[in-house]
């Protein structure tokens, strides 16, 4: 099947005319997830797809698309009907470039591994058992298994391949009026801890099963990387240039300046070690990178591709995305505090969140929910468990108010976060915490 | 379309294999858009795909499958691998897996349009939107970032399964959006992201008059942002336009009727619900609420007539007087809380399973006229549209920001209102409505819900409310 899908990416850009640009992503997916509550299995699912994606350029007059049909009659019909939509189009200052063929290719290890049913659904078990035992009345478990296979092929002599895998189980355990969450994620299927999770999120589960309704105010708060992961997330699509020129970043005019706390440092990086679905190449086939977007509290660079670099002057760092660049894995460095440390004095541990949403992308006022175990501590020790609480406030003005960042990092990805985020605790000063009349 | 055989065929397979039920669903989908920002194309986008879902249960346990590759050896694949993934499952199932069966159906349905949307030239499409930066304009505001968005997509589904049920149908929806930014230096900036969306071809475009829109849009925005005021915090009377009312009833109505999160299915993702399998009959609001889903509204975004597992669509009354009446449920749920299914399955593609799901949900209207909601308030806040909004995962802790807002004096709108926040609890909200204005508009969403993610489109809506005595605060 690998060959027939390079075949046809090689069809398709082979039927290039004089004057066109074209480039032809392959993608396909192998897909396992299985899901459990209350006690059973609830569905299990598998996808396999194989998508074409043609970018088609001619003089400024761009077109995309894709298919879903394996057919070579239908990357040729679509490659057809793009030229047709590009045709009719005004043309834009086009300042994109694909990649020439002579750029070298990073490989990627292929770390697919076979894995039975009964072994997937054995891992949901195990999670579920760990979480029982610390304390969980009953809990939600979801599996994803995931293999991706790319092949890019451009005019411009590109011919790419690359493999990937992601995995990672989500727990969310009840106890009383309480929940926790535990997260466990990989490249590896094997290195997966579902007891870890289970035991996590019992725990907190337990932890919280009587909490009081919490007060508004302003506080101290530590966040989980699970919150943290989600905006962390959000600044990584804020960071993309194409959010910045649209209106949907608070990033706009800030390249060069101090964003954020000294002790912040975020990265983008294709290659992430510990990374989920790791890219080798971007949609233009430029290596991917290791990017800062912010380091030491100073926004360093937007996410590009070759039409925003182009455009606004400055570094691709090869995020395409043809139209919208994109974050691959997201890093925030670990800081130098030990994590018992950043709950020093009286402070809110909020564990997760969900559900966050904008009044303003460019001023960066939002909310979000506080969902499961919410914890008022001082010094060290939980005082109670709160409920019925929100995070209102500015996301620059919580990156500058950062005070301290874990010595460890931890791999999140789960429903709210979108991109797999490499990250350890923050504390934030002075966090707006609202409630329910 | 694919042959009505081959899809016979899958249930039949399935079924040898073992399944006591199985479900194929055939589709194909056609899609094309195009975004103007800052009068620039930034792309016209067209996508195909067609491709093949199936569900088997199996042992008492619950399995979906799909692929895009009709060939023999991937539909072998496919089912082999539902059948062997349910077999996996059924080791921990306490609740074997029920498809309602229903009276057995055999229909073919279609939306109705005037143009067809893809034989309508790019160019003219693109036209429409260019012209629209033409009315962005406002003394001493600038607008650094104007978007537009025109898309259409046209869904032929087949549906067959193991009661014997086909239903064919095909759909063409219109869609699109407008973005923009207003920026003073001195006064900061402001936003809005107005959706639109209906079931119907080229005609909705005219229909929703963009430049006239446009224009609204830019004086509301600029309005607020040069004489908005914060407002004054405290307990007041609010009136909630129906855009707010609107989403007010999906948040807090129609997504804790979902029978799915009801029995704890979705709890690791979009969460549970604040109403249990016992709490039909609850009181939850004063007689002045009424909320009902309806997937028949015709050309409404969220429009069908059957849903993706065959049963006839309905109105659903999920709130009659202020109490909780009805649940939405697919076949799975409604075997489970013993009740009919009402046709709320709705899967966004053909390798999504499909799950239960709102179509489009209102504030059903009341005999006030807008005006008269107005004129009974001493002190208090119209919030005519918003931005910013959330809700907890159980569906009770809500809050929304208002985008377009007024304060009232003396049963009069006066001056602009920047960002009012209505923090509230669901049953303080319903309790509080004590007026309702016979008016009825919509508005187009995309609903978020499952893993992996299905957006499906809706309507949110209904009519203008008035809340007595809640608190307003501000950001």
């Amino acid at each position: 099947m690998q060959g027939a899908d390079l075949d046809i990416a090689q069809l398709v850009v082979r039927n290039a005319k004089p004057g066109e640009e074209i480039a032809c992503l392959i993608t396909s997916t192998s897909r396992k997830m299985v899901r459990f509550s209350n006690g059973e299995f609830t569905v299990s699912q598998a996808w396999n797809e194989i998508e074409t994606a043609i970018l088609y350029r001619n003089h400024g007059k761009i077109a995309v698309g894709s298919t879903l049909s394996t057919a070579k009659d239908a990357a040729l019909g679509l490659l057809d009907r793009l030229r047709i939509s590009a045709a009719s189009t005004k043309p834009k200052q086009d300042f994109s470039k694909l990649a020439p063929r002579s750029l070298s290719q990073p490989t990627t290890e292929a770390l697919k591994e076979r894995v039975s049913d009964e072994k997937l659904a054995d891992m949901v078990l195990r999670a579920d058992s760990a979480a029982s035992a610390n304390g969980a009345e009953r809990s939600a478990v979801v599996l994803n298994s995931e293999d991706d296979l790319w092949h890019l092929v451009t005019t411009t002599g590109a011919e790419l391949t690359a493999t990937s895998t992601s995995n990672h189980l989500v727990i969310r355990a009840f106890s009383g009026q309480g929940s926790g969450q535990g997260i466990t994620a990989s490249s590896h299927l094997s290195n997966l801890n579902p007891e870890a999770a289970g035991t996590r999120a019992g725990e907190l589960a337990r932890d919280a099963r009587s909490p009081e309704p919490g007060e508004e105010g302003y506080f101290d708060v530590v966040l989980d990387p699970s919150i943290f992961a989600n905006l962390v997330d959000l600044i990584g699509y804020a960071s993309s240039a194409y959010s910045v020129e649209s209106g949907f970043s608070f990033l706009a005019g800030a390249l060069g300046k101090e964003i954020a706390s000294p002790s912040l440092s975020l990265y983008d990086d294709g290659l992430l070690k510990e990374g989920l679905l790791v890219r080798p190449f971007d949609d233009e086939g430029y290596p991917t990178q290791r990017t800062p977007i912010i380091e030491a509290g100073q926004l360093k660079h937007y996410l590009t591709n070759s039409h925003f670099s182009n455009k606004m002057g400055i570094p691709n760092t090869a995020n395409a995305g043809w139209i919208e660049p994109r974050p691959w894995n997201l890093e925030v460095l670990a800081g130098k505090d030990e994590e018992d440390d950043l709950f020093s004095g009286h402070v809110i541990y909020v564990t997760n969140n969900w559900y966050t949403r904008f009044q303003n992308y460019v001023t960066g006022d939002f909310s979000t929910i506080l969902r499961d175990a919410v914890f008022e501590i001082k010094d060290g020790k939980r005082i109670r468990a709160l409920k019925g609480l929100r995070l209102s406030d500015n996301l620059p003005r919580m990156l500058s108010s950062i005070t301290a960042l874990g010595n460890k990092q931890y791999l999140i990805r789960w429903w709210e976060v979108e991109t797999p985020v490499l990250l350890p605790y923050v504390r934030i000063r002075g966090v707006h915490l609202t409630s329910a009349d | 379309m694919v042959n009505e055989d081959l899809a016979l065929n899958l249930v039949r397979r399935a079924e040898a294999l073992g399944a006591s039920y199985a479900e194929a669903r055939f589709e194909e989908s056609e899609e094309e858009g195009v975004i103007v920002k800052n009068r620039e194309v930034d792309a016209v986008g067209y996508s195909r795909s067609s491709g093949v879902g199936i569900r088997v249960v199996y042992r008492g346990a619950l399995g979906f499958s799909s692929t895009n590759d009709l060939s023999e050896s991937s539909l072998t694949k496919m089912l082999d691998t539902a059948i062997s993934m349910a077999k996996a499952a059924s080791v921990k199932i306490k609740n074997p897996t029920r498809i309602a069966q229903i009276t057995s159906t055999s229909a073919k349905w279609a939306s109705e349009y005037k143009q067809n949307p893809f034989s309508v030239p790019m160019e003219e499409k693109i036209n429409e939107l260019l012209s629209l930066d033409d009315y962005v304009s406002y003394p001493d505001v600038t607008f650094p970032a104007r978007m537009f968005s025109v898309g259409f997509n046209e869904k032929r589904k087949l549906i067959v399964n193991s009661y014997g049920d086909k239903v064919e149908s095909d759909v063409i929806r219109a869609e699109g959006f407008i973005f923009l930014t207003a920026y003073n230096p001195q006064k900061g900036s402001i936003q809005k992201y107005d959706q639109l969306g209906e079931a119907s071809g080229w005609e909705a475009v005219a229909s929703w008059d963009l430049s006239a829109r446009t224009k609204e849009l830019v004086n509301v925005l600029s309005d607020n942002l040069m004489r908005g005021t914060l407002p004054e915090v405290g307990e007041k009377d609010v009136v909630l336009g129906s855009e707010v009312s609107g989403i007010v009833v999906h948040e807090s109505a129609g997504h804790p009727a979902e029978a799915d999160r009801i029995l704890g299915r979705e709890a690791a993702q979009a969460g549970e619900s604040y109403l249990k399998p016992t709490s039909l009959g609850l009181k939850i609001g004063s007689d002045k609420v009424n909320v009902i889903d309806d997937p028949t509204l015709p050309h409404s975004y969220g429009y069908y007539l059957y849903d993706d597992e065959g049963v006839k669509a309905r109105p659903r009354y999920l709130i009659k007087e202020g109490v909780i009446n009805e649940f939405l449920h697919n076949r799975e749920t409604a075997s489970l809380l013993g009740a009919e299914p009402n046709g709320a399955a709705r899967a966004s593609a053909f390798d999504r399973e499909p799950m239960v799901r709102m179509a489009n949900t209102y504030f059903a209207p009341g005999d006030h006229s807008l005006e008269e909601l107005i004129e009974g308030v001493r002190d208090g806040i119209y919030i005519k549209s918003f931005m910013e909004w959330n809700i907890d995962d159980v569906r009770w802790n809500e809050r929304y920001v208002g985008l377009e807002a007024y304060s009232i004096k003396n049963g009069k709108i006066e001056g602009p209102v920047k960002a009012p926040v209505l923090e509230i609890t669901t049953g303080r909200l319903y309790s509080s409505v004590d007026a309702v204005s016979r008016n009825l508009a919509f508005n187009a969403a995309t609903c978020g819900k499952g893993e992996p993610s299905q957006g499906v489109p809706v309507w949110t809506g209904g009519a203008e409310i008035r809340l007595r005595k809640v608190r307003v605060s501000k950001r």
